[in-house]
């Protein structure tokens, strides 16, 4: 039977193709993405293969009846005692269309054409806290043991766009990240670090516009050209409103700001990777693997039409995207599945459904995070563990940047000791184990391509559903995506609590809660008024008049209409290299935009 | 005079800028699942806020979830809050992440109960409708 066949009538290919239904064609249309490429199945050879099974399944009756658990995953898709070449016939399943090769649409292989065997992932952990000076002593540190690409992390007033003497930072200055609130920490923080040799993720949200522009002001300073500049910024604002919560202005201004970000940065700082959609957060919700990838796809396609609708071409935006994603250890199999159907669906969001032309478009970056939902406070030691195996999958799945979850996780923030150990995980799984020498090895598994196909159509159907409530911003606005987080959370915690989700050492072999054996880190109380004192200085020291004159000028670009013509980045650059603080930049978008009110939704 | 059969009110919230709000909303969620009036305040409230809104809406119980490590300082506060607006009668519950030695001190101070990571939903829910007195 070769591929003509299957062009035989609408209907026989339309209710084979369940998972491409929601291209609305026309009946006597199908797409040429529609017709199969490869039959890979002889359908007599297939008909043995079934009585075979049959065969077995009822020589081993007596054996199937000690079976008493229901096997379903979280998302209710029924888990088979085996799979076969049958799942992979009934999928429709097509080689060259489902799979091809790794660099090639629809990427389900991964992104590049030899993967790992020319060097493992980009081992990234993230680590920094308190100040400048803390901070900078502990990335020269992971430089020295073999990390990447560092991470800025922040504290939460940073995060929120607040100075330290702001009511609301009172008791956080330093506590969960580094505090940074003007260029000259940024400058302290990066003191004998060559920025131009090496990548930055920038873990801002609601002010990743100024925390970018501190980064690009400190290259320049250096006299290094920005746009060799490489780098993240996790710029991902829509799940911040539902599952994180750093936001600070309405959604939409918010989107406004992020996307100018996106559109400047694309054409002057090519290297940055302007924005990371999460799934993370959503999976630290309980929320399950259709729902995470749907939601962080929803945040996507939100970007898209707000980029497009300003005249940005999505071919210069595109190539700068990655994906944040989050990989759990409690559903090893179904982990990977998710990442692989993300890949497939994203490749063809791009390419059908955008329209984009450039192959990097398509392509699912991936800078992959083990969850911490996933870690658990008694016996810490134990989450090792738990990130071995997040890490184990994350390569499977080909990710192109790595980080895992330490040990300390439930406990508080991890200093030094606990992230090396983190970072060796991933070296010994990149450089000792074997699994980088061949590309996308588990591929072709009778399972794992069978979940594959099924999240991939049930991610498009929550798509439909989502496009059906007037998509991602809207959903935030009235609280939708809120109360199904906070369902999926609940249920978890149930399951935890019942015993039916196990987590050893909390519901299953408990022996008492235990303690670390790393050191956590402890932020020094007079930080605080530290930080608070570095801002007088600063506020006495710099030019008062140029900082006045910028926050003027970004005034006036804020009260102006969204267009590509009041893009935010240039007032944003020039107040920061003034010496603003993000408070003051903050301040004034907040004054002419107004804060963000969140939906009632318990 | 309450009536005995008047719902137990609880107003939930997070003080301070820490925004995992997961803890808070699943507690909210299962004291009003039984059967109690939650008002949940949200996230990045002060302590003033706080009471002030216990106040106006006559609640019998405070939650509190911090997990920035503010939980001596925000304690005391709103200690002295209630103390200042006569609502020493209102139940102050505090959850979150803290070190296990700091739950006496909490008790101590006033807290009428501290509740760490893992703590069962049902024994939270049980622990107010025996607290509170209707």
């Amino acid at each position: 039977m070769g591929p003509r066949e299957y062009e035989r009538s609408a209907e026989t290919v339309d209710s084979r193709l369940g998972n491409r239904a929601h291209h609305r064609a026309p009946a006597d249309k199908i797409p040429a993405s529609e017709v199969k490429e490869t039959q890979m199945f002889d359908e007599a050879e297939l008909k043995k293969i079934a009585a075979a099974q049959k065969k077995w399944e009822s020589e081993n009756k007596g054996e199937f009846a000690k079976e008493t658990k229901e096997f379903v995953t979280q998302e209710g898709v029924p888990l088979k005692r085996v799979y076969t070449p049958l799942d992979l016939a009934a999928k429709n399943f097509d080689y060259l269309k489902d799979m091809g090769f790794p660099g090639q649409y629809p990427f389900t292989r991964g992104n590049s054409p030899t993967m790992y065997r020319t060097k493992p992932w980009t081992m990234s952990q993230i680590g920094a806290y308190g100040g400048a000076k803390e901070t900078n002593k502990l990335w020269k540190a992971l430089l020295a043991k073999g990390v990447n690409i560092f991470y800025i992390l922040q504290d939460m007033p940073s995060q929120c766009g607040y100075d330290p003497d702001h009511p609301l930072s009172r008791g956080e200055v330093g506590k969960v990240g580094i505090s940074l609130f003007s260029l000259r920490d940024l400058e302290k923080a990066f003191e004998g670090i060559d920025v131009g040799a090496i990548p930055v993720q920038i873990q801002a949200n609601t002010d990743a516009a100024v925390k970018v522009a501190m980064w690009l002001a400190v290259a320049k300073q250096r006299g290094i050209d920005i746009s060799k500049l490489r780098g993240q910024a996790q710029n991902d604002m829509l799940k911040e409103y539902c599952a994180r919560n750093t936001y600070r202005f309405p959604v939409r201004p918010a989107l406004r700001l992020s996307t100018d970000l996106i559109s400047y940065c694309a054409k002057h700082v090519p290297g940055l990777v302007t924005v990371g959609f999460q799934t993370y957060p959503y999976g630290e919700r309980g929320a399950d693997r259709v729902l995470q990838a749907a939601y962080c796809f929803a945040d996507a396609i939100e970007y898209m039409n707000n980029m497009v609708s300003k005249g940005v071409d999505i071919d210069v935006a595109a190539p700068t995207f990655n994906f944040f994603t989050g990989v759990n250890p409690e559903g090893f199999f179904e982990e990977l599945a998710k990442l692989r159907a993300m890949r497939k669906v994203w490749a063809k969001l791009m390419k059908e459904r955008f329209k984009a032309k450039d192959p990097r478009s398509w392509m699912l970056r991936q800078y992959i995070h083990g969850q911490g939902v996933a870690m658990v406070r008694p016996q810490p030691v134990n989450n090792i563990t738990r990130s071995a195996l997040a890490c184990l999958v994350a390569a499977f799945a080909g990710g192109e940047t790595i980080n895992l979850i330490t040990q300390v996780e439930a406990w508080g923030v991890p200093t030094e000791e606990a992230i090396t150990v983190t970072l060796r995980t991933q070296q010994i799984i990149g450089f000792e184990s074997g699994i980088c020498n061949v590309a996308d090895p588990l591929a072709g598994s009778y399972f794992i391509e069978s979940l594959t196909c099924e999240y991939e159509k049930r991610i498009w159907k929550e798509l439909d559903d989502l496009d059906a409530h007037g998509g991602m911003v809207k959903a935030i606005e009235n609280g939708y995506i809120q109360s199904k987080l906070l369902e999926a959370t609940y249920k978890r915690q149930r399951a935890i609590e019942k015993g039916d989700l196990v987590k050893v050492c909390l519901n299953k072999f408990y022996e008492g809660e235990g303690k670390p054996n790393v050191a956590i880190y402890s932020c020094d109380p007079a930080f605080e008024k530290e930080r608070i004192n570095d801002l007088k200085e600063l506020k006495k020291t710099r030019d008062n008049r140029k900082v006045r004159r910028a926050l003027d000028d970004l005034r006036v670009v804020a009260k102006m209409k969204e267009s590509k013509d009041s893009n935010l980045m240039p007032p944003v650059i020039a107040a920061v290299e003034a010496y603003a603080t993000t408070g003051e930049i903050c301040g004034v978008l907040e004054q002419v935009w107004g804060k963000f009110e969140q939906p009632a939704f318990v | 005079m309450k009536s005995a059969i008047s719902k137990i009110r609880v107003l939930t919230a997070k003080p301070g800028l820490d925004g995992h709000d997961a803890g808070v909303l699943v507690v909210s969620k299962a004291l009003k699942d039984a059967g109690m009036e939650v008002i949940y305040l949200g996230i990045h409230q002060t302590p003033e806020a706080i009471v002030e809104a216990a106040l106006q809406e006559d609640v019998d119980v405070i939650g509190l979830s911090i997990l920035s490590d503010a939980h001596m300082a925000i304690s005391e506060r709103m200690l002295d809050l209630l103390k200042e607006r006569g609502a020493k009668n209102i139940l102050l519950l505090v959850g979150g992440i803290y070190r296990a030695e700091d739950i006496p001190k909490l008790k101590k101070m006033g807290v009428d109960g501290a509740f760490p990571p893992d703590t069962p939903l049902d024994s939270i829910v049980d622990f107010v409708k025996t607290k509170v007195k209707k």
